[in-house]
């Protein structure tokens, strides 16, 4: 497995991306509104 | 995440918004969004840029997608929960959320013990989607994911031997 992903306690990596319904989303404005962000990397549709 | 759906109520209940990530276009899910009626948003990592980002691109399969993971992200930005997974072992969900409940109760907690992890037995579907991809794509990847998990007690032990030989 890769060793460069990041371990509890280090910071998260911040990112832009589009949602499913095309709008932006960035990490680092999702956790303004001082909530926790669960984020579930899934391997999608195949 | 059908998992995740039916226990999204306590995932809000304890200040956490949850976001499914994968390589997949926003059209592709869209549909996964509808069909399963998430009611959670699905990012679309199509440039791939996210899952380098965060170590988990798997390239040996679909031309490189996500390897199944779960991070939570405390406010100020870090990295309080790690869950890395298979795709046909993934880590309990009930320990998921009893972190979730522990963290709610001291912010300042981070998760150092990994979670246990549970064999997933495939659905009809994933079944179907399986036989579809060996037939069609001639990709046999999907099926050892399943079929091999149980041996894995024995396969981990020899995998770790010639790593540590190969060192």
């Amino acid at each position: 497995m890769n060793r460069n992903i990041p371990d509890i306690d280090d910071m998260a990596p911040d990112f832009k991306v589009l949602t499913a319904s095309e709008e932006q989303f960035q990490l680092k404005s999702a956790l303004k509104n001082t909530h926790n962000v669960m984020l579930i990397f899934y391997r999608g549709h195949w | 995440m059908a998992e995740i759906k039916r226990h999204y109520i306590d995932i809000i209940k304890y200040k956490t918004r949850a976001y499914a990530i994968s390589v997949d276009t926003p059209k592709q899910s869209q549909a996964v969004a509808s069909e399963m009626m998430l009611p959670f948003d699905l990012l679309c990592d199509v440039d791939k840029n996210v899952i380098q980002l965060y170590g988990l691109v798997n390239p040996f399969e679909h031309g490189g997608i996500a390897r199944p993971a779960i991070f939570i992200i405390n406010p100020d930005g870090r990295i309080c929960y790690r869950s890395l997974d298979g795709t046909a072992h993934r880590v309990d969900l009930t320990h998921v959320l009893n972190f979730l409940k522990a963290h709610y109760e001291n912010p300042a907690l981070t998760n150092q013990k990994p979670g246990d992890k549970k064999w997933i037995i495939p659905s009809w579907q994933t079944t179907r989607q399986i036989m579809k991809n060996m037939v069609f794509r001639g990709s046999g990847a999907d099926w050892k994911h399943y079929c091999l998990f149980p041996l894995s007690p024995i396969i981990i032990p020899i995998k770790k031997y010639k790593w540590k030989k190969k060192k």
